[in-house]
């Protein structure tokens, strides 16, 4: 975890103070598209590289499926109901 | 980009599943994806720090905004609450398992260890499939409901896997949200589940 927030301060630092070069705009777009589809990718070996993956979604599959819904759904109504609060109370 | 998105996710577990990638590019994929996030946390960093507007609009005008861990959390279980109605499954092995907040390695062997391989294959699972909800609903989110709220289903992951579609879909302030977002939730995915345990 610190080491991903080193990482992000290294960047911050960059964009602050780095000079503004033509074409890096581009290069950075490009740059993102690759890696974040490569990371994405690997993320997905990551998962399918459990043998026992195909067993465990057809057991547990369901269950899984309905408490991430669930969790997801949730946490978007509870948030939604605090940003509009919050929004409305500075108003 | 989100259909390749989930298309280049789900091509990584059907070759790894189907084998037909070779030993060592899986057995390599841990460092790949680290290098990988390295890389793109310098570039949502760079972003960050070009946009100097993004940061003083959170400073002066969205200070809220940091609260939005807290209201996942309390939503998170609701929802494993919930959940655990329509399920065969205890109300608190439920939370447990929706504490795990989308990390699939952590909760998934902190569960296998204290309670069952059985539960800890439902983390796995869930948790997985709370990473993947959050690939697809990231940008729809962003654009219909608004950038804070988008970044809630991607639970601790928003310090690493899906911060780079966070910054891209709902931009550089719900960025430097989501970060600590992920960083508060991933640190409290240890002291959370063992409760329910």
């Amino acid at each position: 975890m610190v080491k991903y927030l080193i990482f992000l301060s290294i960047g911050i630092l960059f964009g602050i103070f780095a000079p503004e070069i033509n074409g890096v705009k581009k290069v950075k777009s490009i740059l993102m598209s690759v890696s974040v589809l490569c990371l994405l990718f690997f993320m997905g070996v990551g998962i399918g590289k459990d043998p026992e993956l195909k067993l465990k979604i057809a057991n547990f599959g369901l269950n899984a499926l309905v408490i991430s819904s669930f969790s997801i759904l949730f946490s978007i109504i509870v948030v939604f109901i605090m940003v509009r609060a919050f929004r409305r109370h500075q108003k | 980009m989100i259909f390749l998105m989930v298309i280049f996710t789900l091509l990584g577990i059907f070759a790894a599943q189907f084998g037909i990638l070779p030993g060592g590019v899986i057995g390599q994929s841990g460092n790949i994806t680290e290098y990988s996030l390295y890389l793109l946390l310098l570039i949502v960093g760079y972003d960050i720090g070009r946009d100097k507007d993004a940061v003083m609009r959170l400073i002066t005008k969205d200070k809220f905004a940091f609260f939005v861990p807290f209201g996942t959390v309390i939503g998170t279980l609701i929802g494993g609450y919930i959940a655990s109605l329509f399920i065969n499954l205890s109300a608190n092995d439920s939370l447990a398992v929706a504490a795990g907040f989308g990390w699939y390695s952590l909760s998934a062997v902190i569960i296998t260890k204290m309670k069952s391989a059985d539960l800890g294959s439902i983390a796995f699972l869930a948790n997985v499939f709370r990473e993947l909800l959050s690939i697809l609903l990231i940008p729809i989110i962003a654009k219909r409901v608004g950038p804070y709220v988008s970044i809630v289903p991607g639970g601790a992951t928003t310090m690493d896997t899906t911060l780079p579609i966070i910054e891209k879909y709902a931009g550089e302030s719900a960025a430097i949200v989501a970060f600590a977002h992920g960083f508060i939730l991933s640190a409290l995915v240890p002291v959370i589940v063992p409760i329910f345990l």
